[in-house]
């Protein structure tokens, strides 16, 4: 009885701090409209993908066993940064109209369940994209901010945190707390993100490499060069290595950099296949596109 | 009407325009993200040998002034870099997510472009095909910027518009794919190759910041017209002072103002306002004055030597660039006046000394000839410069030996514009005595060992040789001291010299001792002998030389591009400087190639052959890349340049040229730069301070070679640190060597001059460290570090060459 209970405790230690990755298998999604794809999120608890057109124009949800495409909008800018709800519900994004040459944007949702769209923000200047905390969207232009719940309340209003880019800075909102971060001093802060137990902020610093700094801005892991990174878990963050000649991109790899050993891994080597922007699906699954618009899905063992 | 309503018309009219069109009148509230491409001065930068042009320095210096134009006409500006070291080098999607979190209305990314040396003219890439752009507003943005790039300069090779999609213009790198920077943005973006930094006057204009300036304000006005803000409401005159009697010496568009020489130096000042522009010494001539309101001006043109002073009119109107381009006259009307005469001792003169006189202006060469005397008389010759300016005089044969001369130059001399001398000028001096013919240079030298089987063996005499006693008189003895068939016996006379050169009929013995005997009746045209006989024993090499898998056989001469239009050929007279087939000297059948090359000047001269095929060689370091070379014995130094992933240039010195006839050139794979499958593309002849100002060399299979073939590539893995890079005021360079050698390290500056000469002697296999201290003097910029070695009985020098920048 005694083994039996040690070796459970392993084994719940093992599931609770994952720290490595490998790769299982690696298959093509073969979306029933042909095209060229770019990757811009996963849809929780469906294994289905959001994935957009050339320069993020339009957005769809693509259905990785079939391949079928429901178009959410054809929108300019609608697949830039799209959020999803942790129930899966709900899809927010941004759409863009260039008057006048300038950049219009408006925020809508989606509901994947009956396919109706709402407006959440009205069409103006320096609108973000939407930031998702839980069932709850931070929504933010030149002109105003506001959160709105959009299902069940995960955790209270005082306790939602949400991380957004303003002005190439990661700013924290918490509650009523708004906190400007600059963990490496001035410069641009790109590719930021909430863990998803919310206690610390994945970055990357103006292509100088990644890192991840507590909420309260003080740098906790430096995680070398990894372009794109995205949390696979809280302990796992996984982007890209890629490479180019200042004209075209030569190379990109997936890597992953684990937490707890403190080490950066690639994932892949494939110098026919350039692999960029990757997603965790969910725990098993990594999904990502290729240079040339191409969807993939690899199935990983975390251990 | 009304007085009240007429009012009220007059004023909805006045602001009709705007209202019209609605345009703002500045750039509050939008956003544009700048991209000053590339990004360091390693990694994927471009450098331009002929100009020290890095194109990364070019595109950040006008995107610093975009961005200041833009931000003091309120605009909201993001940039992707504002310093140019390595760690700015940003990859293309980093650079594309800054844009896109930084929400911008619009991308440029700032380029040069470069192509084969010959072509000039700006090029606008947007994303997606030609007609299908993928932002609409990126074509759009292009076609604006494209017109305003080009309307403000008037030195392009090529008018038409060039405004492209990138998946249309870069069809090999498969469907959809495009330029990097441009795949993931959320906004229309457009990639600018403004003009292009290998053909050369463009490449000397680019180091001058007005221009890079110029080309932002086009930018501005583009980027003015595209988001509807109205345009400026100053102007701009810019322009280029240029010597109409000179032509450059590098490739230029002929009927383009690049076929007249940029003068250095000259001073433009504007009137009203008495604003004044120096022209810098960068081979350029570009001068700008902008935000100038609109109106007539003046511009005087001045301190230029020799010529007189100019002065043009130039009309500003707002948002655009006047034009103006000076040819001053030449002043005719100038005394001709001898300024220096060279050697100025005047006793004891070689018998075939010659004299160089520099005049201050062009003179008639005719008139000069004629009214040349010298007494007692002697046949002399007359070599001019291109401008007619200095006049070399050597005598055909000789001068008596231990004799009393006179020169005179009397009044018939005269400019080319028929003003004579003042006075007749003259000068004496005195030969000295000479009793022998000397050999002054024997290749292969006295107890050289690993000498080629194919030499061309070469001996400089003090004098022209009488024909007939030479090529009976000197002989090539194996090691049986038989005397070996000569083939290709030829003789050359300049500047008072004599060179005898010849060929055995067949390949040498390998691993075996010969001799080169000069008899003691061999004569020159004077009749002098050497006195006594004379013999010089060399060793060729001990190994065969090895073949390989040729990936390029020279056969098809139409696949090279003449020196001229290779790009980064500078310094050459051009009709002299060719690539030819040769179907007389060759080692494979049918032919090889010959070049035959002749530097303008005594230093930086550089003669590239780009080869079109640019053969794939591999992406291997462990072989190496071999070709034969039919060296000229000129003390040049050779290159073969080879294309990484990308087309980015790499660069490899193969060593100097000190050896005459067919020869195995190898260079290791390691030694080039970058990875992946590697392409050769060029060979390349550069002029050194001790090298020969012409020469002829044949080439022949360039192959890529198992390194077991060589069996001399004992200094390969030498490891040679320079830090700190850059260095300020102190450096210090390290090499290891991994066995015994002769060691020379020295500088060399970008153009070929010897900077410093930091250490020579001998090493033991060690580490050794020497410092560098850069002169005040030394100029910031880029320097090469060479470390030459040559281990105890060796024929040839092995180097190895890093980069040093300089920084004040």
């Amino acid at each position: 009885m005694r083994t039996f209970f040690l070796l459970l405790v392993l084994l719940l230690a093992a599931e609770a701090y994952p720290q490595s990755v490998r790769v299982r298998r690696v298959k093509r999604v073969n979306p029933e409209k042909s095209g060229s794809y770019l990757l811009a999120g996963v849809v929780p608890g469906s294994g289905n993908l959001l994935v957009a057109g050339e320069g993020y124009n339009g957005l769809s949800l693509l259905e990785t066993r079939r391949g079928r495409i429901k178009v959410i909008s054809n929108e300019p800018g609608a697949g830039y940064e799209p959020a999803v709800t942790a129930d899966g519900n709900k899809v927010f994004y941004r759409s863009d109209d260039f008057t006048d040459n300038r950049k219009y944007s408006s925020v809508w949702s989606y509901d994947i369940a009956t396919g109706s769209r709402d407006l959440l923000l009205e069409r103006g200047r320096g609108v973000n994209p939407p930031a998702v905390t839980g069932n709850a969207v931070l929504l933010k232009s030149d002109s105003e901010m506001r959160i709105e719940q959009r299902g069940p309340v995960l955790k209270p209003g005082s306790a939602r945190t949400f991380v957004v880019i303003e002005k190439m800075m990661p700013v924290l909102y918490r509650g009523d707390e708004r906190k400007e971060l600059m963990p490496n001093g001035d410069g641009f802060y790109i590719w930021a993100s909430l863990s998803p137990d919310g206690t610390m902020i994945l970055y990357n610093y103006q292509g100088r490499g990644s890192f991840i700094c507590s909420t309260d801005g003080k740098i906790v892991h430096d995680l070398g060069r990894i372009n794109a990174p995205r949390w696979f878990n809280n302990t796992i963050v996984i982007g890209m290595d890629d490479k180019d000649d200042g004209h075209r991109i030569t190379s990109s790899d997936l890597v992953y950099y684990s937490l707890g050993e403190k080490k950066r891994v690639t994932l892949t080597s494939t110098p026919e296949r350039s692999e960029m922007f990757p997603f965790a699906v969910d725990s098993r699954r990594i999904a990502f596109c290729t240079d040339n618009g191409e969807i993939y899905i690899m199935k990983v063992r975390v251990r | 009407m009304r007085r009240g309503n007429s009012v009220l018309l007059l004023a909805i009219m006045f602001c009709l325009p705007a209202t019209l069109y609605g345009q703002k009148s500045d750039f509050e509230g939008i956003r544009i993200f700048i991209n000053p491409g590339h990004g360091g001065h390693d990694g994927d930068d471009r450098h331009m040998m002929a100009t020290d042009f890095w194109e990364s320095e070019g595109n950040l210096e006008k995107g610093l002034f975009l961005r200041d134009l833009l931000e003091a006409r309120n605009a909201t500006v993001g940039m992707s870099r504002i310093t140019n070291f390595t760690s700015d080098d940003l990859q293309l999607s980093v650079i594309a997510r800054m844009a896109n979190d930084f929400n911008a209305d619009i991308f440029l990314s700032i380029h040069s472009n470069g192509f084969d040396g010959t072509r000039n003219q700006p090029l606008m890439l947007f994303r997606g095909y030609d007609d299908q752009p993928v932002f609409a507003g990126a074509k759009e943005f292009a076609v604006k910027l494209w017109g305003k790039i080009f309307e403000k300069s008037n030195c392009w090779t090529n008018s038409f518009q060039w405004v492209k999609g990138d998946w249309t213009f870069y069809p090999e790198w498969g469907d959809k794919v495009g330029l990097g920077v441009l795949r993931t943005l959320a906004m229309p973006g457009v990639l600018s190759e403004g003009s292009f930094h290998d053909y050369v006057p463009e490449g000397w204009r680019l180091r001058n910041n007005s221009h890079l300036h110029h080309e932002a304000w086009a930018m501005l006005r583009a980027l003015a017209e595209y988001e509807n803000v109205t345009p400026e409401l100053a102007g701009i005159i810019a322009g280029t002072v240029r010597d109409s009697l000179t032509s450059p010496e590098y490739y230029f568009k002929p009927g383009t103002p690049d076929e007249d020489m940029p003068m250095n130096g000259a001073v433009v000042t504007l009137y009203p306002g008495e604003k004044s522009v120096t022209l810098d010494n960068l081979n350029n001539g570009f001068f700008m004055f902008d935000s100038l309101p609109p109106g007539d001006y003046e511009l005087i043109c001045s301190g230029m030597a020799d010529f007189y002073n100019d002065t043009l009119q130039a009309v500003v109107t707002a948002g655009m660039t006047t034009l103006a381009d000076f040819l001053p006259v030449f002043d005719t009307a100038r005394v001709p006046v001898i300024t220096e005469l060279l050697p100025s001792i005047s006793d004891s003169l070689l018998f075939n000394q010659s004299f160089t006189l520099t005049f201050n202006i062009p003179m008639d060469r005719q008139a000069v000839e004629s009214a040349f005397v010298v007494e007692p008389a002697a046949t002399l010759l007359f070599q001019w410069d291109e401008k007619g300016k200095v006049l070399t005089v050597r005598p055909e044969t000789g001068f008596a030996s231990k004799t009393n001369y006179l020169i005179r130059i009397t009044t018939e001399a005269s400019s080319l514009w028929d003003v004579p001398l003042l006075s007749e000028y003259q000068v004496s001096f005195v030969t000295k005595a000479r009793s022998q013919l000397t050999a002054e240079m024997i290749w292969p030298s006295a107890s050289l060992t690993g000498v080629t089987i194919y030499p061309r063996i070469t001996i400089h005499f003090d004098a022209p040789l009488n024909h007939a006693s030479a090529s009976e008189g000197i002989r090539l003895l194996n090691s049986q001291s038989e005397s070996l068939p000569k083939v290709r016996e030829f003789f050359a006379a300049s500047e008072g010299k004599g060179v005898y050169s010849f060929e055995s009929a067949t390949a040498l013995q390998l691993n075996s001792q010969h001799k080169i005997v000069i008899d003691a009746s061999v004569k020159d045209v004077m009749g002098v002998t050497p006195g006594t006989a004379s013999e010089t024993s060399f060793t060729t090499r001990s190994n065969a030389f090895q073949t390989g898998y040729v990936v390029e056989s020279f056969n098809d001469i139409s696949a090279f591009w003449d020196p001229e239009a290779s790009g980064s050929t500078v310094g050459t007279d051009n009709p002299l400087t060719t690539f030819t087939a040769s179907s007389d000297i060759y080692l494979t059948s049918p032919s090889s190639a010959r070049l035959d090359y002749v530097f303008t000047a005594s230093s930086g001269g550089v003669c590239r052959v780009f080869d079109t095929r640019k053969p794939v060689v591999g992406s291997s370091t462990t072989l190496r890349f071999g070709m034969w070379v039919y060296g000229d014995l000129s003390y040049n130094s050779l290159e073969f340049w080879f294309y990484s992933p990308g087309t980015v240039n790499q660069i490899v010195d193969a060593g100097i040229i000190d050896w005459a006839g067919w020869e195995l050139v190898t260079i290791p794979f390691s030694a080039i730069g970058g990875s992946g499958e590697w392409q050769y593309h060029s060979l390349v002849v550069r002029q050194t301070s001790a090298g020969a100002k012409s020469g002829t060399m044949f080439f022949d299979d360039g192959m890529v070679i198992s390194p077991s073939a060589i069996d001399d590539n004992r200094y390969d893995d030498t490891e040679m640190i320079l830090w700190p890079n850059p260095v300020s005021s102190a450096g210090t360079v390290a090499f290891l060597l991994g066995s015994p050698a002769y060691a020379d390290l020295n500088v060399w500056s970008s153009d070929g001059r010897l900077v410093a000469h930091l250490f020579d002697g001998f090493c033991e296999p060690e580490m050794h460290s020497v410092n560098w201290n850069p002169a005040a003097a030394v100029a910031p910029g880029i320097y090469s570090i060479r470390l030459s070695l040559h281990g105890e009985g060796e024929a040839l020098w092995h180097h190895t060459v890093r980069r040093w920048v300089v920084v004040r």
